[in-house]
């Protein structure tokens, strides 16, 4: 019992921890007012540093692909029974539903797997294209992985196996990183689980782009 | 056998009608057990279901065992921020008087191995070992959440 409470306030410490964190990070760009999201809008939008990875089809996947259309990008792995495929679910359903509206051609949904040891390309194609078959997948080299993680404020830790474990886990961000049709950071979205929350803000993100363009 | 065929056809009618699929053991009741369809690839999966412990005394879910997988380990998440980290629980403290809700997210029956993909549609059985209560099989509906977030 005496551990079960200092597990809730060192829990309660980490996450405001966290938060101040993740404030901390975006905080010279963060606008609070508008558009409202549940997450980060970033305003004005950040460049994105090129990478070099690889895609579920073994073509490049580069800066370049992020470019003229909008990108969801979702850090995550395949052995992930629960967070990942609840969030890929969830990125379908936001797909479908800007496909009724026919505002889906230009939107693209990445997941980026941390777990290159585990995740081929093969096994990244037939785990995303379960979900969605115009949803892709990449990964890389560690290093890559890193270049982008690092510029989304995506944190992710691959643990040893505990002794007797035949598999490891992984800590990770679930965050949805959003990036604009000019290939920069305009977003972090981290309450997923509705999917009414998430089309609200998809849309209000890039009706406010729309506007400025204009 | 046709004991088991008639039980699946009458869940599967009973969860395909949207009425709560429940399993009663001792002083506690599971209620609808279910998983998330899985990739072909996936070589894990997660079970949520509801233990309602209104009437009980005090318990705890000490394992979980399935055929579908090598493995069946408790599971829970631990949310740093915006960061999920998945560990493994010894046991589940079930506390008289309360309602524990396994869901994505949180508390989950990890399956690690996979025999196969879990296919919507399809149930399988899964056996939970409570102390007092003592153990349950009850058979997981493998589709969308059948309760609220």
């Amino acid at each position: 019992m005496r551990n079960k409470q200092l597990l809730i306030i060192a829990l309660g410490v980490l996450s405001i921890a966290a938060g101040v964190g993740l404030g901390r990070f975006f905080m010279p760009t963060v606008e609070s007012s508008k558009p409202e999201i549940s997450g980060i809008y970033i305003s004005p939008s950040r460049e994105v540093e090129n990478f070099d990875l690889t895609n579920q089809s073994g073509e490049p996947f580069t800066h370049a692909a992020l470019k003229d259309r909008w990108s969801l990008l979702f850090f995550g792995y395949t052995f992930c029974p629960d967070v990942c495929p609840a969030t890929l679910a969830q990125l379908n359903q936001l797909h479908n539903r800007l496909a009724a509206q026919g505002v889906d051609a230009d939107v693209t949904v990445w997941m980026i797997s941390v777990d290159p040891a585990r995740d081929t390309e093969e096994r990244l194609k037939e785990y995303t294209a379960f979900f969605n078959p115009k949803f892709g997948g990449a990964t890389g080299e560690r290093e890559e992985i890193d270049k982008l993680a690092k510029q989304f404020g995506v944190y992710y830790k691959i643990h040893d196996p505990e002794p007797g474990a035949d598999y490891y886990l992984v800590d990770h961000s679930a965050a949805v990183i959003v990036i604009n049709p000019d290939a920069r950071l305009q977003a972090v979205l981290t309450e997923t689980s509705s999917t009414d929350n998430l089309v609200k803000d998809f849309l209000a993100i890039r009706t406010r782009y729309d506007d400025t363009q204009s | 056998m046709n004991h088991r065929l008639l039980l699946l056809v009458i869940l599967s009618l009973i969860t395909a009608n949207g009425f709560a699929a429940e399993f009663v053991v001792g002083n506690l009741t599971v209620k609808n057990p279910w998983s998330r369809p899985t990739p072909p690839v996936a070589n894990a999966g997660a079970a949520y279901f509801i233990v309602d412990n209104s009437q009980g005394q005090d318990d705890r879910l000490l394992s979980a065992e399935a055929e579908i997988s090598a493995r069946v380990e408790l599971h829970t998440h631990l949310m740093d921020g915006d960061v999920v980290m998945m560990r493994k629980l010894e046991t589940v403290e079930v506390p008289a008087g309360q309602t524990v809700t396994f869901q994505p997210g949180g508390l989950h029956i990890m399956f690690i191995g996979l025999e196969g993909p879990l296919v919507e549609g399809e149930t399988f059985p899964l056996t939970l070992n409570f102390e007092q209560a003592g153990a349950v099989t009850v058979e997981v509906a493998i589709g969308q959440q059948p309760y609220a977030k």
